[in-house]
């Protein structure tokens, strides 16, 4: 027989709902009370508002039922009375004891929700606990039972999925909703003329304003109600890791919306839990530093541009980047020659990559590579950016910066393949209009990649059409749209761009969720879908986010920023260009090659193997990747090669034999800052783009002003009329 | 909560009748939330291939189901009918698209039979038994085997329709 199915799991009614609401309101006053008492508090008010939370709820449940909730709210409320009249002194043990009621309610109020019912109705799983509580009413010493070595989770209840309004809040939004049930009253009526029609769109739009702001206030949740989760978090896992940590919330008062306040909620105590896990030095080892014994870790809530900014801020050991390094280079997350020379902003965006985790061992708080990674893909998801800062011996700062709401956001409509998406103004940096006749000079190949020349910066291109397998209409030109994720520029090949608007947010199903490049939908005027595209997803569907050269150097170079770090040279060079082992253009600075062979394959040798050429007495390795001197012999006629004989400028000018198929030019190039995409580095010469053949890279700047090149290069006068 | 119902000392089960192909279907009435005949897809690129689209609905924006899809036929000329479900799993409500509503049969219990043991693979995630009926057999659907989080879990492994496009 089949069974019927019923739509709606209905465990509890209304009146147990809100039982359960108030209940873990009541607890959660009681967890702030605890961490106060914890904290050296006065005791009076706090053991007042946690013996006033217990009795609400032993109240309570004596007519709605719950025997076990009864018994264990009273055994609580027994000794919280005796603490709080003064006829006994709360001490650690108590603390810990109260601690332990205040999660088995929790569990049971749990246990409410989901299942409808207390659990089993056998006063034994409470019983060691009641004794316990019993016990230290009538004086004994404190037996706290032994309780499971796990991290407190608290599970999502009625309450996360629950916000107070105050009725003044309702009032308005009900006045607000009066006057456009009355407008539309007056459209609807009225002979709409011309006159009429403005004044009633002007009221309808005031209208819109006002409620959309109402609601949006009626949203907002102070960020010290997630702050207080974290106190027993940080007491835990820092006893956990035999560590002293003091946690000290500041800005607990700024207002986020209720949704945003849940998604932060993981990625906050992710955070907590590396800064006492890595970031915190055991007090053995702060005390010497000079540090004092506890450690402090600051939570801080604040309004910055627009954005709430979220910072945890510990005065630990800070990040030892070459040892970030030496791990991602272990972990193959980047060559060993890309470890030498990444400079610490790239390194650092190390740790965010999955699977990455500098702890030595695997603990049960971290250790397992899962954390940083999901801190920012959590953040990224609610339109956010994650910002990490470390000074070393002085401690570590993550700064998660939040939209105020996500429910309505500016954005621009895009349209591809004949579909709108939707580009939140969050993540575009500027729009470029492309026609089809200056696509040739501005947007270049190097392999299978697309690159675009925005004011002498390469930018990797994507295009949305082909990306998504959608066909394109763009026949006479085509929109860029510079989108900016996880630090990263890319340009955005759309067909159209529309006007902006404000566009409402709605999730897309959570069977989707691996689709990454979309974060949404939204509903257009027209009542069309428009999917709203997540920058992040893209870049990472497109492996731009794979950690190369330093976006913040390139970065750096644009605005111009006078660090020597960051200081590239940007003048114009002599270059050979000429066509390596792969077809592909490359170049060398000219003032490496002390010579351009053209030589027949018979003229090379092979010594151990290894192709070498005598050159003015002197045997000269060759370089031949791909191959060619072996192609060169095999071909019919034996056709001759082009040798570079070059001076590395990396390895102490050595000469070097490069074997190439063909030799095209020899002429000033401009050097390209680094590429956020690729290897190595790139010049322009006659408006196309060529790759530095690898070992010939320009190096940074040199703070006298010259170039390495030239340093190290006796440059060849002769060479510029022998390659023409 | 049940909806079967006691009539003539029956019990019996009211199915929403709904024809996609040639195929005969029935769900219980009281899990389908709405019949919308009128509706604007959008699709959505690289998408499972069980996603038809998307579709706005009462200011939401819900994942619409391609029955068709499912059973692994060919997408149909003719407009077809979203009936408004809602994914026990996640809470979220989502369209099936059929090809035609057709009414609301009550059904008795007792002429309920299970997959014939020769049904293949795909039909037997999908169809929870058959109910014999005057006209024709009526296919019983379980909305939870047709909601998207049931379908990313097993179609998408056992039959493969849930590749990305």
């Amino acid at each position: 027989m089949p069974m019927s199915w019923s739509s709606d799991r209905e465990y509890v009614d209304d009146l147990t709902k809100e039982f359960l609401i108030e209940s873990s309101e009541g607890l959660d006053c009681m967890e702030r009370y605890l961490n106060d008492l914890q904290g050296g508090s006065d005791n009076g008010p706090c053991l007042a508002e946690i013996f006033r939370a217990v009795h609400t709820i032993k109240g309570t449940v004596g007519f709605l039922g719950f025997g076990r909730l009864e018994r264990l709210a009273h055994a609580g409320e027994a000794l919280l009375s005796l603490l709080r009249d003064g006829r006994c002194r709360i001490d650690a043990g108590m603390i810990d004891l109260l601690t332990q009621l205040m999660d088995r309610l929790r569990a049971v109020l749990e246990l409410i929700e989901t299942a409808g019912h207390e659990g089993k109705r056998d006063v034994d799983d409470d019983r060691e606990l009641i004794e316990a509580l019993n016990g230290v009413t009538r004086g004994n010493k404190v037996a706290a039972p032994s309780r499971a070595a796990s991290l407190p989770e608290r599970p999502g209840n009625a309450i996360e999925t629950t916000v107070r309004v105050e009725v003044e809040t309702l009032n308005r939004l009900m006045n607000l909703v009066g006057e456009l049930v009355q407008t539309r009253n007056q459209f609807q009526q009225a002979e709409v003329c011309e006159e009429s029609f403005a004044r009633l769109s002007e009221r309808l739009d005031s209208a819109t304003a006002n409620l959309r702001e109402s609601v949006m206030q009626a949203r907002m949740q102070p960020v010290g109600q997630l702050f207080q989760r974290f106190a027993r978090l940080a007491r835990e896992v820092a006893a956990a890791c035999g560590k002293s940590v003091r946690l000290e919330f500041s800005g607990g008062e700024t207002g986020l919306d209720k949704s945003l306040l849940e998604t932060l909620k993981d990625p906050l105590a992710h955070a907590v839990r590396n800064a006492i896990d890595h970031g915190i030095e055991p007090p053995a080892v702060r005390f010497p530093k000079g540090k004092p014994a506890e450690g402090k870790i600051q939570l801080r809530a604040f309004h910055e541009g627009g954005q709430i900014v979220v910072e945890v801020k510990d005065d630990g050991a800070g990040i030892n980047v070459e040892k970030v390094v030496k791990r991602a280079v272990e972990r193959g997350l980047i060559s060993a020659e890309r470890g030498r020379v990444i400079g610490n902003a790239d390194a650092m965006e190390l740790l965010f990559e999955p699977g990455f985790s500098t702890s030595d061992e695997i603990t049960m708080i971290s250790g397992r590579g899962v954390g940083m990674d999901v801190v920012r893909k959590n953040v990224e998801r609610i339109g956010g950016t994650v910002e990490l800062e470390s000074a070393l011996g002085e401690g570590t700062t993550l700064r998660l910066r939040v939209p105020l709401t996500l429910a309505i956001v500016p954005a621009l409509i895009a349209h591809c393949g004949g579909q709108s998406f939707a580009v939140p103004h969050s993540t575009l940096l500027e729009m470029v209009v492309l026609y089809r006749r200056e696509e040739a000079e501005r947007i270049q190949r190097i392999g299978n990649a697309k690159m675009f020349l925005l004011r002498d910066r390469l930018i990797p291109l994507l295009d949305l059409s082909e990306m998504l397998g959608i066909g394109s209409d763009n026949e006479n030109g085509f929109y860029i749209a510079i989108l900016e994720a996880k630090g990263r520029r890319f340009g955005l090949i759309v067909d159209d761009m529309a006007e902006p608007q404000e566009i409402v947010v709605k999730p897309l199903s959570s069977a989707l969720s691996s689709l990454s490049v979309y974060s949404g939908a939204t509903i257009l005027g027209d009542g069309t879908i428009a999917l709203i595209l997540d920058a992040a997803g893209l870049a990472r569907s497109a492996r731009l986010c794979d950690t190369g050269e330093g976006a913040a150097v390139v970065e750096a170079a644009e605005e111009g920023v006078a660090s020597a770090h960051s200081r590239v040279r940007e003048s114009y060079t002599p270059l050979l260009l000429f066509v390596d082992h792969r077809g592909q253009r490359a170049v060398v600075p000219l003032a490496c090659v002390e010579r351009i062979e053209r030589l027949e394959p018979e003229a090379i040798e092979t010594l151990a193997g290894e192709g070498v050429l005598q050159y003015r007495d002197e045997l000269i390795a060759l370089e031949d990747a791909g191959g060619l001197v072996q192609q060169a012999n095999s071909a019919r006629g034996r056709e001759p090669l082009f040798v570079l004989i070059c001076s590395r400028p990396t390895v102490n000018g050595m000469r070097v034999g490069l074997v190439v198929r063909d030799v095209v030019d020899a002429a000033e190039g401009k050097i390209l800052p680094p590429s956020i995409w690729c290897d190595g580095r790139v010049a322009r010469l006659s408006g196309r783009l060529a790759a530095f053949y690898p070992g010939f890279e320009p190096q940074m700047e040199d703070p006298k002003g010259a170039s390495p090149a030239q340093h190290e290069c006796e440059p060849n006068e002769g060479l510029l009329k022998e390659a023409a | 909560m049940s909806y079967s119902v006691e009539r003539s000392h029956e019990r019996v089960t009211s199915l929403c009748r709904l024809r996609t192909g040639d195929g005969l279907f029935g769900i219980e009435t009281s899990a389908v939330r709405e019949a919308l005949d009128r509706y604007e897809l959008r699709e959505i690129p690289r998408a499972p291939k069980f996603v038809a689209g998307v579709l706005a609905y009462r200011g939401e924006v819900l994942l619409a189901v391609s029955f068709r899809a499912l059973l692994g036929i060919a997408p149909g000329v003719e407009a077809s009918v979203a009936v408004v479900l809602r994914d026990t799993e996640t809470g979220e409500l989502f369209a099936l698209l059929v090809d035609e509503l057709l009414d609301v049969a009550a059904v008795a219990d007792s002429a309920w039979e299970p997959n014939p043991a020769t049904l293949d693979e795909r039909s037997g995630l999908l169809f929870s038994g058959i109910y014999r009926t005057p006209d024709a057999p009526l296919v019983w659907l379980k909305p939870q085997h047709l909601q998207p989080s049931w379908l990313m879990k097993h179609i998408d492994s056992a039959l493969q329709i849930g590749e990305w496009r």
